[in-house]
This record gives structure tokens, sequence and C-alpha cells, in this order.
């Protein structure tokens, strides 16, 4: 989904309105994600002035027979168990008629996105806020992750900041639309959610009992695209995104990523194997302790991918 | 006042300390927190007991609640979700009195929730109304009960349970660090 920014007024139903004009004001769109998962935009609290953000989820048409949706009751209640300043702080959900189907959530507000930034023409020193935007980006997967919780869609959209004195002040993680809390006995997940472009090779290959590391990977993407400017695996599709991480990381061996080939056997086909490319090449700007940090977030198998505790001792990020 | 309206607000949405929980102790300790937090409370128990709240129509729910499990072949935790969610809602919700449909319809209503959050595959709310039960209800009816137990809720429906801390005690018994062999090896 593009983000598109300066839409003008949100489009609310009558119904809509009336829940929401008595207690707040100054409506503007900010973030356009599609009629799943809700546009998002700001307004002003009228008693207080405070400017937060709002989300509305709506029952879709087809669904409508049978209560509550999963898509909302995953996101809503998954939500309400977080609470740490990197991650973006659910106010309240507004207590409606019972009438009134649509759920409405209440955000604090932050001004813009990661990829807002990194399309300006000034964008983010990475060699200078490099280590302070992964350590906060880290710390909110840390605390996400302990509490078993992945998110499954992190992008560049999905990383909200706000800077001080050219400096990263506030970073925060949001959109739990499609995360997913994990709690034994585990059941496959499903694979086709997220962006292509920051989905990690397990998810590609249809592996559906993935855990936390795909977070990982798709952080390690997002430090690379901060870096280059640009997607650091570009393509419409899955396939077309995997042979990219072939390119640039090798094809996984079984030496690498135990049982990878018995489980997906085209990976044979690729005869002799892609070598891995230098990756102090690929990013000159990265000192040494920063390309040890990206290749082991950007590590192949997923077990022996860095975890978000590991990462945040690493030297890189150590003060 | 508007300080401490703000602060009580706070307190109302949050429930955790900003801390980065890093440790499996302080982890325990998190879900320690939140288990308790969502506990009925003693009040509740003594409403049951003193009969101010009706007993035995909290078992027949109950025992409604595991026939659907058991006909739909729903795992433990989703009957033990229903069931949390149904003592939740009678400890903040006064049910009006000397209707015994309430009941029903909230134990079709806490059990639909916790299929859905539990579970892969779900029937329609309506389907979920199996055996000899006096009362059925409208897909729309389910619905709007469904809403009013979520907001009594606070949305909170992803409850600690015996099974959060199974991965704890496991790792405390054995010495092995491979956590992802012990929770595939449970499933």
């Amino acid at each position: 989904m593009e983000e598109i920014v300066h839409l003008g007024i949100p489009f609310l139903t009558p119904d809509q309105w009336d829940v929401i004009t008595p207690a707040y004001k100054d409506f503007e769109l900010i973030r356009s994600e599609g009629p799943r998962f809700g546009d998002m935009f700001k307004c002003k609290l009228k008693s207080t002035k405070e400017v937060v953000a709002m989300k509305i989820l709506t029952i879709p048409e087809d669904q409508k027979s049978n209560g509550i949706p999963y898509s909302i009751l995953n996101h809503v209640s998954i939500l309400k168990t977080l609470n740490h300043p990197n991650i973006l702080k659910l106010h309240t959900v507004l207590r409606t008629d019972l009438d009134v189907e649509d759920v409405f959530l209440v955000f604090e507000y932050i001004d813009v996105s990661l990829k807002k930034f990194l399309a300006t023409p000034f964008p983010i020193d990475v060699i200078k806020l490099g280590k302070p935007f992964l350590r906060q980006a880290l710390s909110g997967l840390a605390y996400l992750h302990v509490q078993k919780i992945i998110h499954r869609n992190l992008k560049p959209n999905n990383i909200l900041l706000s800077f001080q004195n050219h400096e990263i002040s506030k970073l925060k993680l949001t959109d739990f639309g499609v995360a997913k809390s994990i709690e034994p006995p585990l059941s496959p997940y499903s694979i086709n959610m997220g962006n292509p472009c920051y989905k990690a090779p397990e998810l590609l290959l249809g592996f559906t009992n993935y855990s936390t590391a795909v977070d990982i990977w798709s952080m390690g993407c997002i430090f690379a695209e901060m870096i280059k400017l640009q997607p650091l695996f570009i393509g419409n599709d899955g396939p077309k995104i995997l042979t990219e991480i072939f390119c640039l990381l090798g094809t996984p061996t079984e030496e690498n990523w135990p049982g990878v080939a018995s489980l997906c056997s085209f990976i044979q086909a690729f005869d002799p194997p892609i070598k891995p490319k230098d990756l102090a090449a690929e990013f000159p700007k990265l000192e040494p302790d920063g390309l040890d940090l990206l290749s082991r977030m950007l590590c192949l198998c997923p077990n022996s991918r860095i975890s978000a505790v590991e990462a945040l001792e690493h030297p890189y990020l150590r003060p | 006042l508007d300080n401490n309206q703000r602060n009580q607000q706070q307190q109302g949405f949050g429930d955790v300390p900003d801390e980065l929980p890093l440790q499996s102790e302080e982890c325990l300790v998190l879900m320690l927190e939140k288990e308790f937090q969502q506990w009925p409370g003693v009040n509740y128990l003594n409403r049951l007991q003193s009969g101010v709240l009706d007993v035995g129509a909290r078992y027949e729910a109950i025992d409604w609640i595991q026939k659907v499990q058991a006909y739909f072949g729903f795992g433990p935790l989703c009957a033990y979700l229903s069931i949390n969610y149904m003592d939740r809602f009678l400890a903040g919700y006064e049910l009006p009195k000397g209707r015994a449909w309430t009941m029903q319809l909230l134990a079709v209503a806490c059990i639909s929730l916790a299929a859905k959050v539990e579970e892969t595959s779900v029937p329609m709310t309506l389907d979920l109304q199996i055996g000899e039960s006096k009362f059925v209800f409208e897909a729309k009816t389910i619905q709007r009960m469904e809403l009013l137990v979520l907001s009594t809720l606070k949305w909170r429906m992803q409850s600690i349970t015996p099974f959060s801390f199974i991965e704890y005690f496991l790792s405390k018994i054995t010495d092995n660090d491979d956590k992802s062999s012990l929770t595939s090896s449970i499933s």
C-alpha cells in the first residue's frame, strides 16, 4: 500500500461521523492502508486539544453474519497487551452503541513514517542515526518477541519517527493488523501476509512453522534500505525476491541451513550454487561492526539468525 | 486535575511497566502481573458462593461450552479461554436477573470469541449452537453480545492461561537452550 500524504478529509459514513464528532475535531487523513486495515487519520480531542491518530476497523460485508471477525479481534487484543516506548500506543478503543459495527481505535500521534523520510531529498544520515534507529527498533522488537508476538509486516511504512534537533526523538513500530501471538500447541501459520520485499526466506520458501526471526530479517532489510536509499530486494512476487536474496547472500546449503535442501528440492537446481557477495563492497559506507550485525540479521537460516535481544548486545549497538 | 485524570487514564490503559523484559524471569513476572490483572477477584468468588450469582447457571454454561469444544474438536485452550471470558464478564457486568437465556447467550458469545482467537478453523457463529439448548440466537444478537463482552473485558482477549507458563517450566526442568525444539515437541 502506498502512503499518500495530505489526503484531505477522511471518508466517513454518517454513523462513523456520529460516533466521533462529539469528542473529536479537525480530521485529516494521514495513511491509507486500504479497506482491510482501515485508514488512519489525525484528529484533535476537543476537551484537551490533544492530537491523536484514529483508525476505524470495519467488519467486511461478507463477514457480517459471523460476529466480530478474527482479524479485528486479533489486531485489537494484541494491541491491548502492548505497552512499550517503541510501540505506537493504543490509547483507547471507543465505546460505541451496540448498533455501531465499526471498531474505533485511538492511538498516540507521531509525525511521519520512515518510508516518507527515505523519500525526502535529505534522508536520514544513516552513519549518524543508524545506531539509535536500530537500538530503538530492536528494543520494540525484543519486547514483542519475549511476549511471543510476531509482527509479520515490518516495512518502512510501519515505522514511525519523530525528530528533534536532527536526532531521532521517538521511534514507534505500528500496524499490528497481521501480528500473531505464538502459543503452544503450535499450528501451521499463514505465509501470505506482508510485503514480499521484506519477507524472510523461510516464508518465501513456504515454511509454516516460522518464528520471531522473520521480523529480524525484515528489520535487516529496512536497515539496509536506509543505507542504500532503495529497497534491498526489489520485486513483485516471492520467486523474484527469493532470486534476489540468493544473488546477494548465496543459495542456502545443508551446512549453513540444515534441512533446507530436503525440504525445498528446487534449491539443488542451482548448480553450481550461487556464492554470496561481499557485503562490505555492497555497503561501503557501513563500518565493520555494522556490517557484521547486518549479516547476522540477514542470515538465511532462521535458527542461526540473531535475535532482537542478542542484537541489542552486539558491539555495533553498544553505547 | 487534568494531569490526575491523565494518570488515571494511563493506569486504565496501561498494564505493564515500560521496561524491556529481557530475561525469562522478567517475562515470568510480566505474565504473573497480567494474570493477576485479569483475575475476576475475591468479590466475584464471594458472590458465587453466597448465591448472589447463580452457580448452577455457571456450571450449566461451562458444561455446554465443553460439549461444543468436544463437538468441533477445539483444543483445551479454547474451552479455558471461553470460561475465562465468561467469569471476567460476570465479574464486571450484571446480567438481568431471572432470564435464563442471558447466560446461554453469554456462553455462545464467549466460545465464539475464544474459537476465533484460538482455533484455525472456526464454524459460523450460528452453527456453534449445537445440542438441545433451549434458546437459539440470531447472528446479529450474538454479534452484539460479542461486542458487549469485548468492551466489558476492555478487549483484553490474549489471556494468560496455565498454558502460557508451560514453556517457562520446561526451560526450568531441562538445560536445553534450544527452546524451539521444546515448543515443537509439546505441540
